[in-house]
């Protein structure tokens, strides 16, 4: 009877969310976070910046003045250069790629950041009452679907929550967005996807 | 945060511990719960007699026409569905929210879930990353759970 007890009050004891500053991932933050204080679970809560760089598009958005669009702080500031874009595409051509990755990891960095800061407001906002601990990590190395599987791995996270799409599935996608499929098919514990 | 959850078995080890997870969670929100098994995705296997009394039908020269696999299939989501009943007695959890079990043998799986969350407003659906058919060593998500991942018009839980 106690033993039923137990394991009927606890589920999942720790629980790892992946954001990635767009809504469907807010709703999956705000559905970890609701767990976790259900559950008395640790929250764990992660952006990975790299997987934009898969993106064969990604330095579009730098050239991008639309404020819609939060991943590429200073953005103006390439060489000072306020021309056209079609100019810094050319003065990327000339320079080649690498002449711009420490920018790009940089610009995401503190993009990362941004985000990190928004989630940690956004979770002060809640005001849940919870008894266990909530971090948050800014993953610059390894992609968000590798990144997952190896904290799940190593920390014994028995839940992983994600947002169905993230930003750059864009709106109209209905079904499931890559970085979700990935981590679904990868993880080691129990993952909800939130809609 | 849950009002209404289904849950989706088909007597594979991983659409039990879903079961047990959607029981656990529906004990924890208070919410409803409907246990369901679709006997039609079996048809669209070609190595469908999984089930040893199939087998035995199958060797025993029975002719396997549509009605006479309905008829086998629903005997044996009949099984499924009481082998979860008493297994959820077993748990000993008391659930405030309303408990069903439906055996869909109509519609399959995906299609009833999708239904059954567009139509009943299901806002959580539980279920086994792997079933029967897809085999001991498939690590990856089954074809099912995929379907009615991307289908779904709520949250989805997988098990593993």
């Amino acid at each position: 009877m106690i033993d039923g007890f137990k394991a009927s009050v606890i589920v999942y004891k720790k629980i790892l969310v992946g954001i990635d500053g767009s809504s469907h991932a807010n709703k999956a933050l705000d559905v970890a976070a609701t767990l976790a204080c259900t559950f008395g679970a640790e929250l764990h809560v992660f952006h990975a910046i790299r997987h934009h760089f898969q993106v064969p598009l990604f330095p579009v958005f730098s050239f991008l003045p639309n404020p819609n669009i939060p991943f590429v702080p200073g953005s103006q500031n390439w060489d000072g250069d306020q021309s056209n874009p079609s100019d810094q595409v050319h003065v990327m051509e000339q320079k080649g790629f690498d002449f711009f990755e420490d920018r790009i990891q940089k610009a995401y960095e503190e993009a990362g950041e941004q985000i990190i800061e928004e989630a940690k407001k956004h979770v002060k906002e809640m005001d849940l009452q919870m008894d266990t601990s909530i971090t948050y990590e800014l993953e610059t190395v390894q992609s968000p679907d590798a990144y997952a599987e190896s904290f799940a791995k190593e920390n014994g996270i028995d839940l992983i929550v994600l947002g169905c799409v993230g930003h750059h599935s864009g709106t109209k996608v209905a079904l499931l967005g890559t970085v979700a499929s990935k981590i679904l098919n990868d993880a080691p514990c129990n993952v909800l996807i939130v809609r | 945060m849950f009002n209404k959850i289904l849950v989706g078995i088909d007597g594979s080890p991983h659409g039990t511990k879903a079961l047990e997870t959607a029981i656990h969670l529906a004990e924890q929100f208070k919410a409803d719960l409907q246990v369901f098994h679709a006997i039609k995705h079996h048809f669209h296997l070609p190595l469908f007699p999984l089930y040893p009394n199939m087998a035995f039908q199958m060797a025993s020269g029975v002719d396997l026409n549509d009605e006479t696999l309905q008829a086998l299939y629903e005997a044996a989501g009949k099984q499924i569905i009481e082998a979860a009943q008493q297994h959820v007695e077993e748990m000993g959890v008391t659930l405030e929210g309303a408990l069903d079990f439906h055996l869909e043998t109509d519609l399959p799986p995906s299609e009833y879930a999708e239904m059954a969350a567009r139509e009943m407003g299901f806002d959580l659906i539980v279920l086994g990353c792997v079933g029967h058919h897809s085999g001991p060593k498939v690590a990856l998500l089954g074809t099912i759970a995929s379907k009615i991942l991307n289908n779904a018009p709520c949250q989805v839980l997988i098990v593993r």
